[in-house]
C-alpha cells in the first residue's frame, strides 16, 4: 500500500492519468504548443506552411539547435556555458585559415571540431581544477575567444570557401532534405540516446540533482563536468560550420549573442537552472520555437520593432503554458 | 598544487601554440597596431571607429597612418565590438581623452550622444576630427564624413534603373537611429519617387550576416515577386547573396551594396551583386589627419567640413583606375 | 479542571483516500501530550488541520471552551488563537538574524521603515523571557542546530501560545542540549501552556510525557498516562506487529578480519587511530556530537585526504584516496545527512537506486530495462514504498528515503558498509525495517558493518563490538554485553582537548 507521508494526494482515476503522464513529458508538451503556433500561422499566411519553409525553419534553426544541445547538458549538469557564441567564431576562423592554406576540407572541419573542443577543456578544467564558477569561467572565455578570432583573421571575414565547404551548409539530400537539418538529427538523435541510455548521460542528470551525492556514490564528477564542457564546445566548432556553409565566409564577428539563444531554448525546453532537469528532444522544440516566431513575423511582414515585443510575449506565453501544465 | 597548475597549463599552451601557428601567416596583414614610434614621434593619434569588426575601417586606418607617417605621428586603432554599442563608444572616447593623445579620428556610432565626450576631448586640449560619421554641432576641428543619405539614394536611382522603375524592393539596414541609417533611408525615399515601384519596410540587422541571411530568405518567402535588394553594409550582402543563391533567384533579383569589401568583390564579379557604393575610407583617414595637424600647428583649415560624395560602382566602371583605388582589397594594406 | 484543547471524531481524505478516520484527541494546561505513530499514521495531518493548513473533513476543535470555526480557520487565524507549531526543519530564515527572525511578524505591521532599536529591544525581552543567552545580532545560519531550535521555541513563544506543537525536537540535539530544552519545557508547562510533543524517540517521552496517544492508520489506538506506559506494549501498539531485532538468528561474528585500520593521522584526529573490523561483524562507533566519528568514517570512505596510516582490505593494503577508489573496492557510505549528501531528490527513486551501480559499470551504454528490472526488484525486496520507481525521491517519507540509499549500495554488490547515523529522524517501524536490512546484508560471506550513532542506547542494542571515540580520538573498546550507557558516557565525556 502507498504510504508516502506526503501532502501530494495519490493518483486519482486511472483514466486520466494517462493522458496527463504523457503531458507530464515536457516535451511533448512543448511539441503541442509548437504545432499549435505552425497551425495559426498557416491560417494567417500562405507562404508559412509550405514544404520549402518548414524546412527552412529547421535550418534556420540548425546552428542554434546544435549549439543548444550542448548547453541542454552543461545547463542539466547545474553550469552554464556564455562562451559558445565567441568559440563559435574562433573555431570556424582557424578552421578557415586552414582550409584557405591547404585547401583540405576534411582537415579544416577537423581543426574547427578540435578547436571548438579544446576551449570547451580548457573551460573544464578552469571549472573542476581551478574551481572557477561556470558563469566567471565561460564569461571570460567568451571574450578571450572573441579577441583570438579578431586577432587570428584581423577583423576581416574569410571568404572564398568552395562548393565542398558550402555543401555543409547549402547542400540538399534528395533536392529537398537540407544538409544542416540532416545533421541537427543525427545530433540530437545521439543526443537522446546519451541522455537515456548511457552512464556518462545519467551522471549528468545526478550531478545536476546533487553533485555531492554523485561523488559520494563513486561518480568521478570532475571528469563528467570536462566532458560536458568539452562536448558543448565541439558542438559550438561544428554549428560554425554550418553556418560558414551557409554564408560562404566565415563571420569573425559571429556568433554574437548565440549563446543567449542557446540557453533561452534550453530554458524555454523546461529545464531548470539549478540542474538537474532538462530533456534533450524539449530543447530541440523550444530551439523551434524561436525560429518559428522569428520566421513567421519576418513572412506577416510584422513591423521589426514590435516584432521584438511579439517575441516576448509569445515566449513568455509559452513557458506559462507548460508552468501550467506542470502544477497539475 | 603543481599538479593542478600543470593542468591547466598544457591545454592553454597547446592552444596559444596552435592559434599562434595560424596567426603568423594571418598576421601579414597586420591588425592595425601601433607602428613603431619614430625616435621622435609628435604624439599618438588614435582612431575610434564605430566597430572593430567592418574592414572598412582597417582602409582608413591605412589612410590614417600613411599621412601620420608623413608628419612624424602614430595612429593607435580602438574601438567598441560592434556598431550597436553606443555607450561603449562614448566611454571609449572619454577613456582615451585621459592619457592625452595628440589627437582623436572619431567615427561617431550616434552623431547626438557623442557631442558630451567630444566636447569634453576638445576642452581637455584633444583635437577631434569627425571621420566617416559626424556629430551635430561645430565642436570638432574638422569632419571628413560620407553623406550617407547620398550613397541611400544613389543606390536607390541605380534600382529603379536596373529594374525599370517596376518592382517590390526590400531595405536592409544596420541599425535604426544610428548615423548609417541615413542609408536606408535615402534609399526609401529614392524609390519612393516611382509609383510603380515599391519598398518594403526596412529591416535592422546590426550587420550581421547569419541574420541577413535568414530575414533576406524569410522576405522572399514571404514576398516571391520580390526584385531587389539594399544592403546597407557589406556583411548584409553577404546574407542577402547567399539567400538569394538559395533560392536559386541570384540572377533574377538585383543587389546593391553599400563597401567594396573582399568578400564583396567576388559576388560583385560573377554578377550577383549588380553595383557597390563606396566610400573613400583612405581619403578621410589622410585627411583627419592631415586636418588634426594643422590644428595643432595653428594653421587655419581651409575646408573644415567635406563631405564626400560616394561612388557607384558598376561593372561598366570597375576596372578604371579611380574605381581600383577604392577598392578594399588586403594588398592594400599588406606592408 | 477544564481541557485546554479537544479534538472529537476528526476525519479527513484526500482525493478519495483516507488518511484521518474519526480521531480524538485532548490537550489539558500544563501538560505534555506525547503523540507516537509511524510516518503515514495521521500524525502530521491531525497537526496540519490543528494549525489551520487543512481544512478537515468532519469533526469538531475546541480550544479554551471556544469552539474553532473551520470556514474561516486559517494559518494566521491559528496564529492568533495562540496555536503555534515548532517544526523538524525550522522555519528560521539563515540569511538573517535572530533579532530580525524574531521581529519578522511584526514587519508587516510597520509603516515601511526599520526601527532597529525597537527590533532589539524586543528581541532581547523575549530572549530573557526564556532564558536563552544569545547574541541578537548573530546571523541565524551561524548557530548550531540546538541554538536554532531555542530560538523558533522563542519565536513561538512570543506569539502568546496557549498550545504549542513540537515536532521531532531532539532530533538533531545532542545530550546536554536535549537536557536543556526539557528544562524550558518545564517552564513553558509552568505557565499553563499545552505541548503536543511528537516525537520517535521513545526513551524519552516516558521522560517528559504526561501522557501517550498512540495513532495507527488514522485512528486513536491507545492514550495512556506516560508513568504507566510499556514501551514494548506501545512500539507493538504503533506498528501493529513485531520489531524486528538485528541480532535475532544472526550467524556469529567470523575471527578474519575485513577491515584492518593503523595508525590513522589526519587534521581531524588528536591521536592515530587504529582497530579492526571483522567479517560478519557490526561494529558500533559511538560518541558525542563532534567526537570525530564522522571525519572516521571520512577517512576511510576516502573523502579527507590521510596525513598516515594504513588501510588494510581483507588483507591487502590499500589506498583510499577518494570515494571513487572507496566504491571500487566495495565500500559503501550512509551520509549523516541523507537529503544534502546521500540523494539525488528531484530523480526518481530508480535513478537514485541504480547510482553507485551505474558508477561501477565499466561500459558506456547500459541496459534501460536490465536497470528497471534491478531496481524493481531491489524495491520489492527492501520494502520501499513509493509511488511506482518513477517517483520522485523528494516525496518519500525519511525511513523509505533511507531505504532508498541503502539500495543503492546494495545494488553495487559492497562488502563494507558504513552507516552513519542511519536512524535519526525515522520511526520505530522504519527503523526496525533497517535493522533487519543490516541483519541481512552481515548474514553474507565478507559483509560487515560500522554502524555511527550517537544513540548510544541504539548502539547496545545494535553492535557486536563498540568503539567509543571522544574530542578526536578512539578512547574505549568495550563489549555490549558488559557494559552499560553509564560507561559508555563516561568514556564519551573525557573530552581530549587538542
Amino acid at each position: 500500500m502507498n504510504q508516502v507521508e506526503t501532502s501530494q494526494p495519490s493518483t486519482a482515476t486511472r483514466a486520466s492519468a494517462g493522458i496527463r503522464g504523457l503531458f507530464r513529458n515536457q516535451g511533448v508538451s512543448m511539441l503541442v504548443i509548437l504545432a499549435l503556433m505552425w497551425v495559426v500561422l498557416a491560417f494567417l499566411s500562405k507562404y508559412f506552411f509550405t514544404v520549402d519553409n518548414l524546412f527552412e525553419i529547421t535550418l534556420q534553426t540548425a546552428v542554434v539547435a546544435i549549439i543548444a544541445a550542448g548547453q541542454t547538458l552543461v545547463i542539466i549538469s547545474g553550469g552554464i556555458d556564455l562562451s559558445v557564441g565567441s568559440v563559435f567564431a574562433c573555431a570556424a576562423v582557424v578552421g578557415g585559415v586552414v582550409f584557405t592554406s591547404t585547401g583540405n576540407l576534411l582537415l579544416s572541419l577537423l581543426t574547427t571540431l578540435g578547436v571548438g573542443a579544446l576551449f570547451g577543456l580548457t573551460n573544464g578544467l578552469l571549472i573542476t581544477k581551478v574551481r572557477v564558477p561556470p558563469f566567471i569561467a565561460t564569461l571570460g572565455m567568451m571574450g578571450i575567444a572573441r579577441g583570438l578570432a579578431l586577432i587570428i583573421s584581423s577583423g576581416i571575414p574569410i571568404y572564398g570557401l568552395d562548393d565542398s565547404y558550402k555543401f555543409i551548409g547549402q547542400g540538399k539530400f534528395f533536392d529537398v532534405i537540407p544538409v544542416p537539418t540532416v545533421i541537427v538529427l543525427v545530433v540530437y538523435a545521439i543526443g537522446y540516446v546519451v541522455m537515456n541510455y548511457t552512464r556518462f548521460g545519467r551522471f549528468v542528470y545526478s550531478i545536476g540533482s546533487n553533485a555531492e551525492a554523485a561523488r559520494l556514490s563513486g561518480i568521478n564528477v570532475p571528469l563528467v563536468i570536462i566532458g560536458i564542457y568539452t562536448i558543448s564546445g565541439l558542438l559550438s566548432g561544428l554549428a560554425s560550420t554550418i553556418e560558414a556553409g551557409r554564408l560562404a565566409t566565415i563571420q569573425p564577428a559571429g556568433g554574437n549573442g548565440y549563446e543567449l539563444l542557446a540557453i533561452g531554448a534550453v530554458l524555454i525546453g523546461g529545464a531548470s537552472t539549478f540542474g538537474g532537469e532538462g530533456s534533450i528532444l524539449a530543447t530541440l522544440i523550444g530551439a523551434l520555437l524561436v525560429t518559428t516566431i522569428r520566421n513567421g513575423l519576418n513572412i506577416l511582414g510584422v513591423n521589426a520593432f514590435w516584432q521584438y515585443v511579439v517575441n516576448g510575449v509569445v515566449i513568455i506565453g509559452a513557458v506559462a503554458i507548460d508552468q501550467y501544465r506542470r502544477r497539475r | 598544487m603543481s599538479r593542478k597548475l600543470s593542468l591547466i597549463v598544457a591545454p592553454l599552451l597547446v592552444l596559444a601554440l596552435l592559434l599562434s601557428a595560424c596567426v603568423a601567416p594571418a598576421a601579414a596583414p597586420a591588425a592595425p597596431a601601433a607602428d613603431q614610434p619614430a625616435a621622435a614621434s609628435k604624439g599618438e593619434i588614435v582612431f575610434i571607429p564605430k566597430s572593430t569588426s567592418a574592414t572598412f575601417y582597417l582602409f582608413l586606418v591605412k589612410g590614417a597612418q600613411d599621412k601620420a607617417k608623413e608628419l612624424g605621428y602614430t595612429v593607435d586603432y580602438q574601438g567598441p565590438a560592434t556598431e550597436a554599442d553606443i555607450a561603449a563608444q562614448v566611454d571609449l572616447v572619454r577613456n582615451i581623452t585621459k592619457k592625452k593623445p595628440a589627437g582623436i579620428l572619431l567615427a561617431a556610432l550616434d552623431s547626438q550622444a557623442l557631442i558630451p565626450p567630444v566636447e569634453e576631448a576638445i576642452k581637455a586640449g584633444v583635437p577631434v576630427a569627425m571621420v566617416d560619421s559626424g556629430i551635430d554641432g561645430d565642436a570638432p576641428v574638422a569632419s571628413i564624413i560620407t553623406d550617407q543619405y547620398k550613397g541611400g539614394f544613389m543606390a536607390g536611382e541605380e534600382m529603379a534603373r536596373l529594374l525599370d522603375k517596376k518592382g517590390l524592393v526590400a531595405n536592409l539596414g544596420i541599425q535604426a537611429g544610428s548615423v548609417s541609417a541615413g542609408r536606408s533611408t535615402g534609399f526609401a525615399e529614392a524609390i519612393a519617387q516611382y509609383p510603380d515601384m515599391k519598398v518594403l519596410e526596412t529591416q535592422w540587422t546590426d550587420a550581421d550576416a547569419a541574420k541577413s541571411l535568414n530575414i533576406a530568405t524569410d522576405l522572399i518567402t514571404g514576398n516571391p515577386e520580390i526584385a531587389g535588394f539594399f544592403a546597407a553594409a557589406a556583411p548584409i550582402a553577404t546574407g542577402i547573396a547567399q539567400a538569394a543563391k538559395a533560392k536559386g533567384i541570384d540572377k533574377k533579383v538585383k543587389i546593391i551594396t553599400f563597401d567594396p569589401s573582399p568578400e564583396i568583390l567576388p559576388l560583385f564579379e560573377d554578377g550577383t551583386i549588380n553595383a557597390i557604393i563606396a566610400q573613400d575610407p583612405y581619403q578621410m583617414g589622410y585627411q583627419g589627419v592631415a586636418a588634426i595637424d594643422a590644428f595643432i600647428n595653428g594653421t587655419k583649415i581651409e575646408n573644415s567640413k567635406i563631405e564626400l560624395a560616394p561612388v557607384m560602382i558598376t561593372p561598366e566602371n570597375y576596372k578604371s583606375p579611380e574605381v581600383e583605388a577604392l577598392l578594399q582589397t588586403p594588398d592594400k594594406f599588406q606592408k | 479542571m477544564d481541557k485546554l484543547l479537544s479534538m472529537t471524531g476528526i476525519t479527513k481524505a484526500f482525493f478519495g483516500v483516507s488518511v484521518l478516520k474519526g480521531v480524538d484527541f485532548d490537550l489539558n494546561h500544563g501538560e505534555v501530550h506525547v503523540l507516537l505513530g509511524e510516518n503515514g499514521a495521521g500524525k502530521s495531518t491531525l497537526m496540519k488541520i490543528l494549525s489551520g493548513a487543512y481544512q478537515l473533513d468532519a469533526g469538531a476543535v475546541v480550544l479554551d471552551g471556544q469552539p474553532i470555526d473551520f470556514a474561516t480557520f486559517t494559518p494566521k487565524a491559528a496564529d492568533d488563537r495562540g496555536i503555534v507549531t515548532v517544526y523538524q526543519n525550522f522555519h528560521l530564515i539563515p540569511h538573517l538574524s535572530v533579532a530580525e527572525n524574531l521581529s519578522l511578524a511584526s514587519f508587516t505591521h510597520g509603516r515601511g521603515f526599520i526601527h532597529w532599536k525597537q527590533v532589539y529591544a524586543h528581541a532581547n525581552t523575549v530572549l530573557q523571557k526564556i532564558d536563552f543567552a544569545i547574541d541578537p545580532k548573530a546571523k541565524v545560519r551561524d548557530l548550531p542546530v540546538s541554538q536554532k531550535q531555542m530560538l523558533e521555541i522563542a519565536i513561538a513563544l512570543s506569539k502568546n501560545a496557549k498550545v504549542l506543537i513540537m515536532d521531532e525536537p531532539t532530533a538533531a540535539l545532542s545530550r546536554k542540549e536535549t537536557e536543556t530544552l526539557f528544562k524550558t519545557i518545564a517552564d513553558i508547562k509552568a505557565r499553563g501552556i499545552g505541548i503536543i510533543y511528537i516525537s520517535h524517540k521513545l526513551e524519552e517521552v516516558k521522560l517528559i510525557g504526561d501522557r501517550i496517544t498512540v495513532l495507527r492508520d488514522g485512528l486513536t489506538v491507545a492514550t495512556v498516562a506516560a508513568r504507566d506506559a510499556d514501551l514494548q506494549q506501545i512500539i507493538g501498539l504503533m506498528i501493529g506487529k513485531e520489531l524486528s531485532r538485528v541480532h535475532e538468528n544472526r550467524a556469529s561474528v567470523s575471527d578474519e578480519e575485513l577491515l584492518r585500520v593503523d595508525g590513522l593521522q589526519n587534521r581531524h584526529f588528536a591521536a592515530p587511530i587504529s582497530f579492526a573490523l571483522h567479517k560478519r561483524e557490526v561494529l558500533g562507533i559511538t560518541g558525542l556530537v563532534g567526537s570525530g566519528k564522522t571525519e572516521l568514517a571520512h577517512a576511510i570512505f576516502g573523502v579527507d585526504r590521510l596525513d598516515a596510516g594504513a588501510l588494510s582490505l581483507a588483507g591487502r593494503l590499500v589506498r583510499i584516496d577518494s570515494p571513487r577508489k572507496a566504491v571500487a573496492l566495495g565500500i559503501g557510505y550512509l551520509p549523516e545527512d541523507r537529503d544534502a549528501d546521500g540523494l539525488c531528490l528531484n530523480l526518481g527513486v530508480k535513478e537514485n537506486v541504480s547510482l553507485v551501480y551505474l558508477a561501477k559499470l565499466k561500459s558506456l551504454l547500459f541496459s534501460v530495462a536490465q536497470e528497471k528490472r534491478t531496481v524493481a526488484g531491489l524495491v520489492d525486496s527492501i520494502g520501499i514504498k513509493a509511488a511506482g520507481i518513477a517517483q520522485q525521491v523528494k516525496y518519500l517519507s525519511g525511513g523509505n528515503k533511507q531505504k532508498v540509499v541503502f539500495g543503492k549500495w546494495l545494488s553495487a554488490r559492497c562488502n563494507l558498509l558504513i552507516l552513519d547515523e542511519p536512524t535519526i529522524g525515522i520511526d520505530i517501524g522504519a527503523r526496525g525495517e533497517i535493522y533487519g536490512l543490516i541483519r541481512q546484508f552481515i548474514a553474507g560471506e565478507d559483509r560487515a558493518v560500522i554502524f555511527i550513532s550517537s544513540d548510544m542506547a541504539e548502539i547496545l542494542e545494535v553492535a557486536d563490538r563498540i568503539l567509543v571515540m571522544a574530542g578526536g580520538a578512539l578512547v574505549a573498546e568495550l563489549d555490549p554485553k558488559h557494559t552499560t550507557k553509564q560507561e559508555i558516557m563516561q568514556y564519551s565525556l573525557r573530552a581530549v582537548t587538542v
